[in-house]
């Protein structure tokens, strides 16, 4: 089964200077993500009108936020079953390496074995995930590996009901902010694109970062900021 | 999408928004062919149909020319038939007509904005197979997909001229910076009963945002 599903991550610092940071280790990062619809046909490019498009809604609540490890998160989108197995595959691998070292693994560790299949298979595979978390030598990051790419962002926005929101997150993407204005942000901007996008909808799942853990959300339809023509 | 239009086409971002009292219509400038050589930098896309009336166009630029021209001269005739300045739905409808009547050949959609006495300040979009729509704003063209969840987020009604010109301005910024085949300078024309401005912002007086 095909699936797509937009994924919006972000860091956010605390205002605090870097040599605090580095000792208090405050980093914020929040990662959310809008669940699709799942669909059987291969997603359409955004119409510039809204021509419909046959597809089937195989799961509204489906959870593409996984787990690589306590405080490593990926966003999932593409092709569902290719995206699970690649987290699944680098669950495992984050496992064995984080027993290696004896420590915590960093993010740029994840993202990097994330990449490594993604680059690997790349004909093979359709699917792009946004990873993010904390560690204590960075703080919050976030990564993206579209097609085999690694690169490191201060946000990162993915999926088909991505493109509806460029412009929105570029206007009002603010560096080191609070971490419930970046939850708000965030929210925000899933709200705008699954009210576009006909390919995402229903609910949308948070997971914030830090220092402390991972805490995960679940915002219902029916509580999401609603704009102008809603 | 509009790099399978053959020969030069507006891959573009227009947008049209009513304000208290008028209507702001605007575009950026840049034409391409096939998406990867722009052909100019400084095409001017708001074409002035009749004293308060404008239309921009999204497209392949030479359906867009041919059906603009063809409106334009309609538009005026119809004017001197009724003796008095057209109504905006009406220009809006001749080039619905020339859009439906032709939707095998023509690949272009187009935003019609103005000012008349019947109802003040008004959008209309005329869709790519000639459906006919009245919305308070619109927006179109390839760049207009990056600037949806922004326009939905920070348009109000009812909004002055100042926070209608920034908002249109920021709006055209955005998608300029996110799409490759929209660029140039923003042109912008404020329509009110007292007459039409024409404001040009050239790219580096664009608002700037966190990435640049």
């Amino acid at each position: 089964m095909e699936g797509w599903c937009w994924a919006l991550t972000l860091e956010c610092l605390l205002g605090k200077s870097l040599f605090q940071v580095l000792e208090s280790q405050s980093f914020t990062m929040n990662i959310k993500k809008v669940l699709p619809q799942l669909s059987v046909l291969p997603p359409p490019i955004p119409p510039l009108l809204s021509i419909p498009h046959r597809e089937t809604v195989v799961n509204r609540v489906m959870n593409k936020l996984s787990l690589l490890h306590d405080k490593i998160y990926c966003a999932l989108s593409g092709s569902a079953a290719d995206a699970q197995t690649i987290a699944e595959m680098v669950n495992y691998q984050l496992d064995v390496h984080s027993i290696e070292v004896g420590e915590d693994p960093q993010v740029r560790s994840a993202a990097t074995l994330v990449k490594n299949i993604s680059y690997k298979y790349k004909e093979e595979l359709s699917a792009h995930l946004i990873v993010a978390g904390w560690d204590k030598r960075g703080g919050g990051q976030v990564y993206v590996t579209l097609n085999g790419l690694l690169s490191r962002q201060p946000f990162a926005v993915g999926g088909s009901g991505s493109s509806y929101v460029y412009g929105f997150v570029d206007a009002e993407y603010r560096k080191a902010m609070s971490k419930e204005d970046c939850q708000q942000f965030v929210v925000n901007t899933l709200s705008l694109a699954m009210s576009r996008d006909g390919s995402s909808g229903g609910v949308a799942y948070l997971v914030t970062i830090d220092e402390k853990g991972a805490e995960e959300k679940c915002i219902l339809g029916n509580e999401l900021p609603t704009f102008y023509d809603q | 999408m509009d790099s399978q239009i053959k020969g030069v086409s507006t891959g573009t971002t227009i947008l049209a928004v009513t304000f208290n009292g008028g209507v702001i219509i605007g575009s950026d400038s840049r034409a391409s062919i096939g998406g990867y050589y722009v052909s100019s930098k400084t095409i001017n896309k708001l074409i002035q149909v009749h004293d308060r009336i404008f239309c921009c166009i999204a497209g392949s630029l030479a359906d867009a020319q041919a059906v603009t021209k063809a409106a334009k001269f309609q538009i005026s005739f119809h004017s001197i038939q009724m003796e008095s300045p057209p109504l905006v739905k009406a220009a809006a409808s001749v080039l619905k007509e020339l859009c439906y009547n032709n939707k095998e050949e023509l690949q272009a959609g187009f935003i019609t904005a103005g000012w008349d006495r019947k109802k003040g300040p008004q959008v209309y979009t005329v869709a790519l197979g000639g459906m006919l729509l009245s919305q308070p704003f619109t927006i179109g063209g390839s760049g207009s997909t990056y600037i949806y969840g922004y326009a939905d987020a920070k348009y109000k009604p009812d909004m002055s001229k100042e926070e209608c010109l920034q908002f249109a301005t920021n709006a055209l910024a955005l998608a300029m910076g996110r799409d490759n085949v929209s660029g140039g300078v923003a042109h912008l024309v404020v329509i009110t009963e007292e007459g039409v401005e024409h404001v040009v912002i050239p790219g580096d007086k664009l608002p700037k945002f966190h990435n640049e």
